[in-house]
Protein backbone atom coordinates (compact mmCIF):
# COMPACT_ATOMS: atom_id res chain seq x y z
CA UNK A 1 0.00 0.00 0.00
CA UNK A 2 2.22 2.51 0.77
CA UNK A 3 5.54 0.72 -1.42
CA UNK A 4 5.76 3.29 -3.54
CA UNK A 5 6.46 6.40 -0.76
CA UNK A 6 8.47 4.24 1.93
CA UNK A 7 11.52 4.43 0.09
CA UNK A 8 12.14 8.11 0.18
CA UNK A 9 9.82 9.27 3.16
CA UNK A 10 10.96 8.97 6.86
CA UNK A 11 8.57 6.99 9.09
CA UNK A 12 8.02 10.01 11.55
CA UNK A 13 6.93 12.17 8.51
CA UNK A 14 4.55 9.12 7.10
CA UNK A 15 2.83 8.93 10.54
CA UNK A 16 2.89 12.91 11.22
CA UNK A 17 0.19 13.10 7.95
CA UNK A 18 -1.60 9.93 8.61
CA UNK A 19 -2.54 12.17 11.74
CA UNK A 20 -3.08 15.17 10.34
CA UNK A 21 -5.27 14.36 7.32
CA UNK A 22 -6.59 11.07 8.68
CA UNK A 23 -7.68 8.74 5.45
CA UNK A 24 -7.47 11.75 3.10
CA UNK A 25 -3.36 10.89 4.00
CA UNK A 26 -3.07 8.04 1.63
CA UNK A 27 -3.88 10.85 -1.17
CA UNK A 28 -1.13 12.93 -0.05
CA UNK A 29 0.78 10.36 -0.47
CA UNK A 30 0.14 9.95 -3.78
CA UNK A 31 0.75 13.12 -5.21
CA UNK A 32 3.79 13.22 -3.06
CA UNK A 33 5.60 11.10 -5.40
CA UNK A 34 4.08 12.02 -8.79
CA UNK A 35 6.10 14.44 -10.86
CA UNK A 36 5.32 18.25 -11.28
CA UNK A 37 3.96 20.33 -14.16
CA UNK A 38 6.52 22.32 -15.27
CA UNK A 39 5.43 26.42 -15.09
CA UNK A 40 6.79 29.74 -16.33
CA UNK A 41 5.88 32.90 -15.31
CA UNK A 42 6.18 35.62 -18.22
CA UNK A 43 8.54 38.27 -17.54
CA UNK A 44 6.16 41.47 -17.97
CA UNK A 45 9.13 43.79 -17.09
CA UNK A 46 10.31 42.46 -21.27
CA UNK A 47 7.55 41.43 -22.95
CA UNK A 48 3.62 41.03 -22.63
CA UNK A 49 1.70 37.99 -21.71
CA UNK A 50 0.54 37.17 -25.26
CA UNK A 51 3.51 37.76 -27.46
CA UNK A 52 5.51 35.12 -25.50
CA UNK A 53 2.32 32.39 -25.49
CA UNK A 54 2.02 33.38 -29.09
CA UNK A 55 5.55 32.53 -29.49
CA UNK A 56 5.74 29.51 -27.83
CA UNK A 57 2.52 28.05 -28.86
CA UNK A 58 4.03 28.56 -32.44
CA UNK A 59 7.43 26.48 -31.69
CA UNK A 60 4.69 23.22 -30.56
CA UNK A 61 4.09 24.31 -26.83
CA UNK A 62 0.64 23.68 -25.31
CA UNK A 63 0.37 26.16 -22.48
CA UNK A 64 -2.68 26.44 -19.76
CA UNK A 65 -2.59 29.29 -17.55
CA UNK A 66 -2.30 28.56 -13.75
CA UNK A 67 -5.95 29.83 -12.25
CA UNK A 68 -4.47 32.24 -9.31
CA UNK A 69 -2.02 33.99 -11.22
CA UNK A 70 -2.32 36.51 -15.12
CA UNK A 71 0.79 35.80 -16.34
CA UNK A 72 2.01 31.83 -15.64
CA UNK A 73 1.44 28.94 -16.91
CA UNK A 74 1.95 25.11 -16.69
CA UNK A 75 3.48 23.86 -20.20
CA UNK A 76 1.25 20.51 -20.79
CA UNK A 77 4.02 18.75 -23.12
CA UNK A 78 7.23 17.96 -23.94
CA UNK A 79 8.84 18.32 -27.38
CA UNK A 80 11.78 15.42 -28.38
CA UNK A 81 13.78 18.07 -30.02
CA UNK A 82 13.95 21.33 -28.01
CA UNK A 83 13.96 21.86 -24.35
CA UNK A 84 12.35 25.32 -22.74
CA UNK A 85 15.49 26.07 -21.42
CA UNK A 86 17.82 26.43 -24.73
CA UNK A 87 14.90 28.45 -26.33
CA UNK A 88 15.55 32.11 -27.77
CA UNK A 89 12.86 33.58 -25.23
CA UNK A 90 14.52 32.02 -22.06
CA UNK A 91 17.73 33.46 -23.46
CA UNK A 92 16.39 36.73 -23.84
CA UNK A 93 14.23 37.10 -20.33
CA UNK A 94 10.96 36.82 -22.03
CA UNK A 95 9.97 33.70 -18.66
CA UNK A 96 10.68 32.31 -15.36
CA UNK A 97 10.69 28.63 -14.87
CA UNK A 98 9.10 29.22 -11.31
CA UNK A 99 6.50 26.33 -9.39
CA UNK A 100 3.23 27.30 -9.29
CA UNK A 101 2.66 27.48 -5.40
CA UNK A 102 6.04 29.77 -4.66
CA UNK A 103 4.45 32.58 -6.96
CA UNK A 104 1.25 32.91 -4.30
CA UNK A 105 3.06 35.02 -1.81
CA UNK A 106 3.90 38.03 -4.09
CA UNK A 107 0.73 37.49 -5.26
CA UNK A 108 -0.46 37.75 -1.61
CA UNK A 109 1.77 40.51 -0.72
CA UNK A 110 0.95 43.04 -3.80
CA UNK A 111 3.95 44.99 -4.16
CA UNK A 112 2.58 48.03 -5.68
CA UNK A 113 4.94 50.67 -7.82
CA UNK A 114 6.92 53.27 -5.40
CA UNK A 115 6.59 50.70 -2.77
CA UNK A 116 9.41 49.86 -0.59
CA UNK A 117 9.32 46.40 -0.02
CA UNK A 118 12.01 43.59 1.38
CA UNK A 119 12.52 39.94 0.55
CA UNK A 120 14.48 38.97 3.60
CA UNK A 121 15.40 35.65 2.27
CA UNK A 122 15.73 36.13 -1.84
CA UNK A 123 17.76 33.75 -3.32
CA UNK A 124 17.76 32.52 -6.12
CA UNK A 125 15.43 35.01 -6.95
CA UNK A 126 12.11 33.97 -8.38
CA UNK A 127 9.63 35.79 -5.89
CA UNK A 128 12.15 38.77 -6.24
CA UNK A 129 11.73 38.92 -10.03
CA UNK A 130 7.99 38.73 -9.60
CA UNK A 131 8.27 41.66 -7.11
CA UNK A 132 9.88 43.44 -9.64
CA UNK A 133 7.84 43.12 -12.26
CA UNK A 134 4.81 43.62 -10.27
CA UNK A 135 6.46 46.91 -9.73
CA UNK A 136 6.72 47.69 -13.00
CA UNK A 137 10.82 48.18 -11.84
CA UNK A 138 9.65 51.26 -9.86
CA UNK A 139 10.06 51.71 -5.66
CA UNK A 140 13.01 49.91 -4.15
CA UNK A 141 13.09 46.00 -2.88
CA UNK A 142 15.86 44.97 -0.72
CA UNK A 143 16.72 41.59 -1.68
CA UNK A 144 18.71 39.97 1.06
CA UNK A 145 20.75 36.43 1.61
CA UNK A 146 23.19 35.41 3.68
CA UNK A 147 24.63 32.67 1.75
CA UNK A 148 27.00 33.57 -1.05
CA UNK A 149 26.89 31.21 -3.68
CA UNK A 150 23.03 31.73 -3.16
CA UNK A 151 23.56 35.20 -3.88
CA UNK A 152 25.50 34.67 -6.77
CA UNK A 153 22.50 32.89 -8.44
CA UNK A 154 20.02 35.70 -7.53
CA UNK A 155 22.26 37.90 -9.02
CA UNK A 156 22.09 36.29 -12.05
CA UNK A 157 18.26 35.80 -12.35
CA UNK A 158 17.85 39.69 -11.42
CA UNK A 159 20.27 40.49 -14.22
CA UNK A 160 18.41 38.17 -16.89
CA UNK A 161 15.00 39.55 -15.61
CA UNK A 162 16.12 42.67 -16.13
CA UNK A 163 15.14 44.29 -12.48
CA UNK A 164 16.50 47.33 -11.66
CA UNK A 165 14.66 48.34 -8.68
CA UNK A 166 16.26 45.69 -6.52
CA UNK A 167 19.17 46.36 -3.87
CA UNK A 168 20.85 43.50 -3.32
CA UNK A 169 22.32 42.88 0.47
CA UNK A 170 24.47 39.72 2.27
CA UNK A 171 23.85 39.62 5.87
CA UNK A 172 21.71 37.77 9.04
CA UNK A 173 17.93 38.14 7.75
CA UNK A 174 17.31 39.11 11.86
CA UNK A 175 19.94 42.14 11.18
CA UNK A 176 17.84 44.32 8.76
CA UNK A 177 15.86 44.92 11.60
CA UNK A 178 19.39 47.27 12.79
CA UNK A 179 18.65 49.08 9.91
CA UNK A 180 16.65 52.43 9.37
CA UNK A 181 14.24 51.10 6.44
CA UNK A 182 10.89 51.20 7.30
CA UNK A 183 8.85 49.05 4.68
CA UNK A 184 5.49 49.18 3.26
CA UNK A 185 5.91 45.40 2.45
CA UNK A 186 8.11 42.76 3.88
CA UNK A 187 8.22 38.99 2.54
CA UNK A 188 9.82 36.55 4.57
CA UNK A 189 9.80 33.15 2.77
CA UNK A 190 11.69 31.70 5.04
CA UNK A 191 14.17 28.69 5.07
CA UNK A 192 12.17 25.65 6.04
CA UNK A 193 12.47 21.57 5.87
CA UNK A 194 10.96 21.45 2.35
CA UNK A 195 8.66 18.88 2.18
CA UNK A 196 6.48 20.69 -0.14
CA UNK A 197 9.16 20.47 -2.77
CA UNK A 198 9.23 16.52 -2.38
CA UNK A 199 8.14 16.49 -5.61
CA UNK A 200 10.25 17.99 -7.64
CA UNK A 201 13.26 16.37 -5.60
CA UNK A 202 12.19 13.13 -3.67
CA UNK A 203 16.11 13.84 -1.82
CA UNK A 204 14.44 16.45 -0.08
CA UNK A 205 13.43 14.69 2.98
CA UNK A 206 16.90 13.12 3.14
CA UNK A 207 17.44 15.18 6.32
CA UNK A 208 13.75 15.70 7.58
CA UNK A 209 13.49 14.61 11.12
CA UNK A 210 11.03 16.39 14.07
CA UNK A 211 14.30 17.71 15.22
CA UNK A 212 15.13 19.87 12.19
CA UNK A 213 11.57 20.67 12.20
CA UNK A 214 12.22 21.89 15.89
CA UNK A 215 15.40 23.99 14.83
CA UNK A 216 14.00 25.51 11.87
CA UNK A 217 11.11 26.74 14.06
CA UNK A 218 13.23 28.33 16.64
CA UNK A 219 15.47 30.16 13.66
CA UNK A 220 12.18 31.29 11.79
CA UNK A 221 10.82 32.77 14.84
CA UNK A 222 13.79 34.62 15.55
CA UNK A 223 13.66 36.13 11.87
CA UNK A 224 9.81 36.78 11.97
CA UNK A 225 10.13 38.56 15.28
CA UNK A 226 12.91 40.50 14.14
CA UNK A 227 11.67 42.09 10.57
CA UNK A 228 8.40 42.68 11.84
CA UNK A 229 10.21 45.48 13.64
CA UNK A 230 10.71 47.33 10.31
CA UNK A 231 6.98 46.78 9.21
CA UNK A 232 5.74 50.02 8.90
CA UNK A 233 1.75 51.12 10.39
CA UNK A 234 -0.44 50.08 7.74
CA UNK A 235 2.05 47.78 6.28
CA UNK A 236 1.92 44.08 5.14
CA UNK A 237 4.04 41.14 6.23
CA UNK A 238 3.76 37.68 4.30
CA UNK A 239 5.20 34.76 6.37
CA UNK A 240 5.26 31.88 3.48
CA UNK A 241 7.55 28.50 3.65
CA UNK A 242 7.04 25.28 1.05
CA UNK A 243 6.89 23.29 4.33
CA UNK A 244 4.03 21.99 6.21
CA UNK A 245 5.17 21.22 9.76
CA UNK A 246 2.76 23.00 11.69
CA UNK A 247 6.23 23.91 13.62
CA UNK A 248 7.40 25.68 11.14
CA UNK A 249 3.83 27.36 10.65
CA UNK A 250 1.15 27.89 12.70
CA UNK A 251 3.80 27.94 15.53
CA UNK A 252 5.77 30.52 14.18
CA UNK A 253 2.68 32.39 13.43
CA UNK A 254 1.48 32.25 17.02
CA UNK A 255 4.64 33.34 18.94
CA UNK A 256 4.61 36.62 16.51
CA UNK A 257 1.16 37.10 17.79
CA UNK A 258 1.84 36.59 21.37
CA UNK A 259 4.30 39.29 20.93
CA UNK A 260 3.25 42.06 19.20
CA UNK A 261 -0.59 42.95 19.44
CA UNK A 262 -0.65 45.46 16.84
CA UNK A 263 -0.11 42.33 14.63
CA UNK A 264 -3.66 40.99 12.81
CA UNK A 265 -3.83 37.66 10.10
CA UNK A 266 -5.71 38.72 7.29
CA UNK A 267 -7.57 35.97 5.11
CA UNK A 268 -5.72 34.76 1.90
CA UNK A 269 -7.79 34.56 -0.84
CA UNK A 270 -6.72 33.79 -4.70
CA UNK A 271 -9.25 32.98 -7.10
CA UNK A 272 -9.03 30.02 -8.73
CA UNK A 273 -6.61 28.81 -5.60
CA UNK A 274 -7.82 25.68 -3.21
CA UNK A 275 -6.24 26.72 0.05
CA UNK A 276 -6.99 25.19 3.71
CA UNK A 277 -7.15 26.78 7.38
CA UNK A 278 -4.43 26.94 9.47
CA UNK A 279 -4.22 24.53 12.08
CA UNK A 280 -4.87 25.42 15.26
CA UNK A 281 -3.46 22.71 17.50
CA UNK A 282 -0.75 20.45 16.89
CA UNK A 283 0.60 17.92 19.14
CA UNK A 284 -0.44 19.15 22.37
CA UNK A 285 0.13 23.07 21.88
CA UNK A 286 -2.50 25.02 21.36
CA UNK A 287 -1.83 28.09 18.69
CA UNK A 288 -3.76 31.47 18.77
CA UNK A 289 -7.25 31.45 17.02
CA UNK A 290 -6.28 33.98 14.30
CA UNK A 291 -4.03 31.17 12.46
CA UNK A 292 -7.24 29.83 11.04
CA UNK A 293 -6.72 32.84 8.78
CA UNK A 294 -3.45 31.21 7.76
CA UNK A 295 -3.71 29.10 4.43
CA UNK A 296 -2.06 25.68 3.80
CA UNK A 297 -1.72 24.40 0.46
CA UNK A 298 -1.73 20.97 0.06
CA UNK A 299 0.19 19.17 -3.13
CA UNK A 300 -3.43 16.88 -3.89
CA UNK A 301 -5.30 20.20 -3.77
CA UNK A 302 -4.19 22.33 -6.95
CA UNK A 303 -1.98 19.39 -8.46
CA UNK A 304 1.81 21.75 -7.17
CA UNK A 305 3.91 21.96 -4.33
CA UNK A 306 2.84 21.77 -0.59
CA UNK A 307 3.18 25.21 0.41
CA UNK A 308 1.71 27.70 3.61
CA UNK A 309 1.36 31.32 3.40
CA UNK A 310 0.08 33.85 6.30
CA UNK A 311 -0.97 37.44 5.56
CA UNK A 312 -0.14 39.93 8.72
CA UNK A 313 -1.32 43.44 8.84
CA UNK A 314 0.58 46.36 11.09
CA UNK A 315 -2.31 48.28 12.75
CA UNK A 316 -2.43 51.15 14.65
CA UNK B 1 34.11 52.81 -4.54
CA UNK B 2 30.16 53.18 -6.15
CA UNK B 3 29.22 56.77 -6.50
CA UNK B 4 26.14 58.60 -7.44
CA UNK B 5 27.07 60.31 -10.94
CA UNK B 6 26.20 63.98 -11.08
CA UNK B 7 24.15 65.98 -13.73
CA UNK B 8 27.71 66.16 -15.94
CA UNK B 9 28.33 62.51 -15.42
CA UNK B 10 24.89 61.35 -16.44
CA UNK B 11 24.77 63.54 -19.26
CA UNK B 12 28.13 62.31 -20.70
CA UNK B 13 26.88 58.69 -20.57
CA UNK B 14 23.61 59.12 -21.82
CA UNK B 15 24.93 61.64 -24.23
CA UNK B 16 27.63 58.94 -25.60
CA UNK B 17 24.29 56.61 -25.82
CA UNK B 18 22.08 58.96 -27.63
CA UNK B 19 24.93 59.73 -30.59
CA UNK B 20 25.65 55.99 -31.04
CA UNK B 21 22.11 54.37 -30.94
CA UNK B 22 19.96 57.17 -30.70
CA UNK B 23 18.50 56.61 -27.31
CA UNK B 24 16.93 59.50 -25.96
CA UNK B 25 18.43 61.15 -22.75
CA UNK B 26 14.55 61.55 -21.53
CA UNK B 27 14.40 57.65 -21.72
CA UNK B 28 16.20 57.12 -18.29
CA UNK B 29 14.85 60.50 -16.54
CA UNK B 30 13.03 58.01 -13.98
CA UNK B 31 16.47 56.12 -12.90
CA UNK B 32 19.50 56.79 -11.23
CA UNK B 33 23.00 55.95 -11.81
CA UNK B 34 26.39 55.64 -10.58
CA UNK B 35 29.93 54.23 -10.69
CA UNK B 36 32.47 52.38 -9.80
CA UNK B 37 35.69 52.40 -11.80
CA UNK B 38 34.49 51.44 -15.51
CA UNK B 39 30.76 49.81 -14.59
CA UNK B 40 27.94 52.04 -14.38
CA UNK B 41 24.46 50.57 -12.73
CA UNK B 42 20.99 52.04 -13.25
CA UNK B 43 18.74 52.20 -10.57
CA UNK B 44 15.52 53.08 -9.96
CA UNK B 45 15.00 56.54 -8.21
CA UNK B 46 13.88 55.29 -4.98
CA UNK B 47 16.99 53.39 -4.54
CA UNK B 48 18.90 56.33 -3.46
CA UNK B 49 16.03 57.93 -1.85
CA UNK B 50 16.51 56.05 1.29
CA UNK B 51 18.54 56.03 4.06
CA UNK B 52 20.49 52.18 3.46
CA UNK B 53 22.52 52.37 6.05
CA UNK B 54 22.82 49.33 7.93
CA UNK B 55 22.62 47.48 4.99
CA UNK B 56 25.25 45.53 3.85
CA UNK B 57 25.07 46.12 0.21
CA UNK B 58 26.24 44.03 -2.68
CA UNK B 59 24.58 45.77 -5.75
CA UNK B 60 22.31 48.16 -6.32
CA UNK B 61 20.46 48.04 -9.45
CA UNK B 62 21.27 46.78 -12.50
CA UNK B 63 24.43 46.80 -14.82
CA UNK B 64 23.88 49.08 -17.29
CA UNK B 65 27.07 49.79 -19.32
CA UNK B 66 30.92 49.83 -18.70
CA UNK B 67 33.06 53.36 -20.02
CA UNK B 68 36.62 52.39 -22.09
CA UNK B 69 39.30 53.86 -22.36
CA UNK B 70 38.03 56.73 -25.36
CA UNK B 71 35.38 57.54 -22.98
CA UNK B 72 33.39 54.90 -25.43
CA UNK B 73 30.11 53.37 -23.44
CA UNK B 74 28.90 49.82 -23.86
CA UNK B 75 25.81 49.30 -22.66
CA UNK B 76 25.72 45.51 -21.06
CA UNK B 77 23.74 42.59 -22.74
CA UNK B 78 20.49 43.37 -20.34
CA UNK B 79 20.22 46.82 -20.50
CA UNK B 80 20.23 45.93 -24.90
CA UNK B 81 17.26 43.54 -23.51
CA UNK B 82 15.06 46.52 -21.94
CA UNK B 83 16.28 49.50 -24.28
CA UNK B 84 17.04 48.18 -26.98
CA UNK B 85 13.45 49.25 -28.80
CA UNK B 86 14.79 52.79 -28.34
CA UNK B 87 17.41 52.17 -30.97
CA UNK B 88 17.46 53.39 -34.27
CA UNK B 89 21.42 53.98 -35.63
CA UNK B 90 24.09 51.70 -35.26
CA UNK B 91 22.02 48.12 -35.37
CA UNK B 92 22.72 44.91 -37.12
CA UNK B 93 19.69 42.86 -37.96
CA UNK B 94 20.82 38.56 -37.55
CA UNK B 95 19.24 36.05 -39.54
CA UNK B 96 17.89 32.69 -37.47
CA UNK B 97 20.83 31.25 -38.23
CA UNK B 98 23.47 34.09 -37.46
CA UNK B 99 21.01 34.74 -34.26
CA UNK B 100 22.14 31.36 -33.16
CA UNK B 101 26.53 31.97 -33.82
CA UNK B 102 26.27 34.96 -32.20
CA UNK B 103 24.04 33.48 -28.84
CA UNK B 104 26.81 30.48 -28.99
CA UNK B 105 29.27 33.69 -28.24
CA UNK B 106 30.99 32.94 -31.62
CA UNK B 107 32.34 36.15 -34.56
CA UNK B 108 30.28 36.27 -37.31
CA UNK B 109 31.72 37.26 -40.97
CA UNK B 110 30.61 39.10 -43.72
CA UNK B 111 28.40 41.79 -42.52
CA UNK B 112 26.94 44.22 -44.65
CA UNK B 113 24.85 46.80 -42.62
CA UNK B 114 24.28 50.70 -42.22
CA UNK B 115 26.57 51.07 -38.90
CA UNK B 116 30.11 51.62 -38.18
CA UNK B 117 32.79 50.12 -36.93
CA UNK B 118 32.29 50.10 -32.64
CA UNK B 119 30.09 48.87 -30.49
CA UNK B 120 26.56 48.18 -32.18
CA UNK B 121 23.28 46.51 -31.18
CA UNK B 122 22.36 43.16 -32.57
CA UNK B 123 18.56 42.70 -33.45
CA UNK B 124 16.37 39.68 -34.80
CA UNK B 125 13.48 40.69 -35.92
CA UNK B 126 11.43 42.37 -32.74
CA UNK B 127 14.10 40.88 -30.43
CA UNK B 128 16.94 43.23 -29.27
CA UNK B 129 19.57 40.88 -28.38
CA UNK B 130 22.73 42.26 -27.32
CA UNK B 131 26.06 43.80 -28.14
CA UNK B 132 28.58 43.21 -30.32
CA UNK B 133 31.58 44.90 -31.89
CA UNK B 134 31.85 45.30 -35.79
CA UNK B 135 34.85 45.48 -37.20
CA UNK B 136 35.73 45.64 -40.96
CA UNK B 137 32.78 43.82 -41.91
CA UNK B 138 33.26 40.76 -38.87
CA UNK B 139 30.93 40.97 -35.62
CA UNK B 140 32.13 39.91 -32.80
CA UNK B 141 29.74 38.77 -30.10
CA UNK B 142 29.79 40.22 -26.59
CA UNK B 143 27.23 38.07 -24.74
CA UNK B 144 28.56 37.05 -21.64
CA UNK B 145 29.68 33.58 -21.00
CA UNK B 146 27.57 32.83 -18.78
CA UNK B 147 23.93 34.03 -21.00
CA UNK B 148 25.36 31.96 -24.31
CA UNK B 149 23.21 29.04 -25.11
CA UNK B 150 25.08 25.72 -24.75
CA UNK B 151 23.32 23.52 -27.18
CA UNK B 152 23.91 24.27 -30.91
Amino acid sequence: MMEEHRSFMPKEFVARYEQILGPESKEFFRYCSLPLRKCIRVNTLKVSVDHVVERLERQGWRLERIPWTEDAFWILNRQEDKALGNTDEHFLGYFYVQEASSMIPPLVLQPKPHETVVDVAAAPGSKTTQMSAMMENKGLIVANDPNISRLKALRFNLEKAGCINVIVTRMDGAKIAQSNLQFDKILLDAPCSAEGTVRKDHRALQKWSPKLVHDLSTLQKHLLLNVVNRLKVGGTLVYSTCTLAPEENEEVVSALLAARKDIVVENVALSGLKTRSGMTEWNGKVYDPQVKNCARIYPHDNDSEGFFVTKLRRTE
Amino acid sequence: MLRILNKVERMEILGALETRFGWKQAIFDDFGFLQSSDKIWICSKECLEHDIKGLKIETIGLLFARQGFQRDVKPTTNIVQLFGKHTTTNVIELTDEQTYTFLHGLDIAGIQADASDGYVIIRRGEDYLGVGILRQGKLKSQVPKARRIKKF
